[in-house]
């Protein structure tokens, strides 16, 4: 058996909880999911943490499977919770608000983002927030890179033709399907 | 290579990934160029740009709200499970087979000690290896002597003589069944919740499914299944009574065979159906005529499928 002081995984998992949460709140808009998906990715990476390579990047082992399971288990559960559909209603500004209220225009970014479909997001956050290149946002998602390019795209359009509308500049209308 | 770009539609991805720098360079270079003096294709980029957000910093916020506590909570619920699975996997595989063989042994005689139990534990554990030895040494002594007496030079095919691991097996199963009777199985469970959640534990140490179907079986009352220990491999033990009177096993160990079809023998006056499947070795044994425990064997091969 795996000597459990030497699993990379266990010891490597506590400091990878905020990032975590974060992107399962991106994902679910749901603090109490977040919650559970973040339980669940941890019983999942130490079930498998003799896949895991040791020097390779825990983090994004970990959000690979924190989005395998998000596909296939817990999205079904948000929807039937949601009484069909994902609302967007509860926020990532939700409690916090007040605590970087001091920068407004910090809130409107993440106000913008979680406007955006839930694909999108996730691809934002694994790109522009955690760093990750295509190819390893592709893999993350279990997408084609085409896929993570033509989210990103979408998601740029959105949030520019929301900045432009807020200017009263020219519009454009701008697809922003998944 | 600015040809390759300039012969096809500059497209949003391309220009997304010119903005992220996810281009090589021949690709910026000539992405760089088709910009030129293509004004509709700077416009898309400037709009692309005009959607650039101080993302880590915005990002940097939410993280500040992680319920740091609570995940920590939630991360030590996850190992606690995580070691319960692991101890309870383990457990599992040890008690399965110390249990069963002790229950067995206390139901054969109720009035003996717990050391009269253990001591007959370690013999019912051990007993197959002499038998195996016994089994090999005698048929190389007929192979060598068959050799010797036929004074010919070619050496004895020693591997033909001696049993095959699954011939070893059968008759260890046969020999074992020989000593059952109707009173054997007498105190057998018979609540269907109980050997339902019994095939269920044995499938599990055997590592293969054992479907509540092979329990129904027209004309043979199932009384209950055990896991015994073959070598190192776990051996399970289905067993049932025929017109409440003959006991009859249905037996299944994991021993790497080629798949065979039924097939008949004889062994410690028992008759013998056995096959093989996807590595497991299965058989049928019981003091009946062929023909019905053949039927039996057949219901029973239907049902694991």
């Amino acid at each position: 058996m795996t000597d459990t002081r030497q699993n990379p995984v266990k010891s490597g998992l506590p400091e990878l909880l905020s990032r975590l949460w974060r992107f399962a709140m991106v994902l679910s808009h749901n603090e109490e999911i977040a919650g559970d998906l973040v339980q669940a990715t941890c019983l999942r990476a130490l079930q498998r943490s003799e896949q895991f390579q040791e020097g390779t990047h825990l983090d994004r082992w970990t959000f690979s499977i924190m989005a395998s399971l998000w596909k296939n288990e817990l999205r079904a559960e948000r929807i039937r919770r949601g009484g069909g559909f994902v609302d967007a209603e509860e926020v990532l500004v939700s409690d916090g608000a007040e605590k970087i209220e001091t920068n407004i225009l910090l809130t409107e970014v993440l106000a913008e983002v979680q406007a955006l479909p839930e694909a999108q997001r996730s691809a934002v956050l694994l790109v522009y927030v955690e760093g990750l290149t295509y190819a390893e946002a592709a893999a993350t998602l279990e997408v084609p890179i085409g896929t993570i390019m033509s989210r990103l795209a979408a998601a740029r359009f959105k949030l520019a033709a929301l900045r432009r509308a807020e200017d009263g500049g020219p519009r454009r209308q701008v697809k922003t399907g998944q | 290579m600015t040809s390759e770009v300039n012969s096809r539609p500059v497209t949003d991805e391309m220009l997304v990934a010119y903005v992220d720098g996810e281009l090589t360079q021949n690709e910026r270079t000539s992405l760089e160029a088709a910009l030129e003096g293509n004004q509709e294709l700077r416009a898309r980029l400037a709009l692309l740009q005009d959607g650039d957000r101080p993302w880590a910093e915005a990002f940097e916020g939410l993280l500040d709200q992680a319920p740091v506590a609570e995940l920590e909570a939630a991360f030590a619920a996850a190992a606690h499970t995580h070691a319960e699975q692991i101890q309870a996997n383990q457990a599992r595989a040890d008690h399965a087979r110390a249990d069963q063989a002790r229950a067995e042994l206390v139901q054969a005689d109720p009035t003996e000690t717990t050391d009269q139990v253990a001591a007959k534990d370690d013999a019912a554990r051990s007993w197959w290896r002499p038998a195996m030895a016994a089994c090999i040494a005698v048929t190389l002594m007929v192979g060598f002597a068959a050799g010797y007496g036929t004074n010919q030079v070619q050496k004895p095919d020693i591997m033909a003589a001696v049993q095959t691991e699954a011939e070893i097996w059968r008759q260890a199963v046969a020999d074992y069944q020989a000593l059952y009777t109707r009173e054997t199985l007498s105190t057998a469970q018979t609540d269907p919740i109980a050997q339902s959640a019994g095939l269920l534990r044995v499938g599990e140490a055997l590592g293969l499914a054992l479907p509540d179907a092979v329990s129904q079986v027209a004309g043979l009352d199932y009384k209950r299944a055990q896991i015994l220990k073959f070598g190192e491999q776990p051996l399970a033990q289905l067993a049932y009574l025929y017109q409440d009177d003959i006991p009859i096993a249905f037996c299944i160990v994991r021993l790497d065979e080629a798949d065979q079809a039924a097939t008949n023998e004889v062994r410690s006056g028992l008759n013998i159906v056995h096959w093989a499947k996807d590595g497991f070795s299965l058989m049928v044994v019981g003091d009946l005529p062929v023909e019905e425990l053949n039927a039996f064997a057949r219901e029973l091969e239907g049902k694991m499928i």
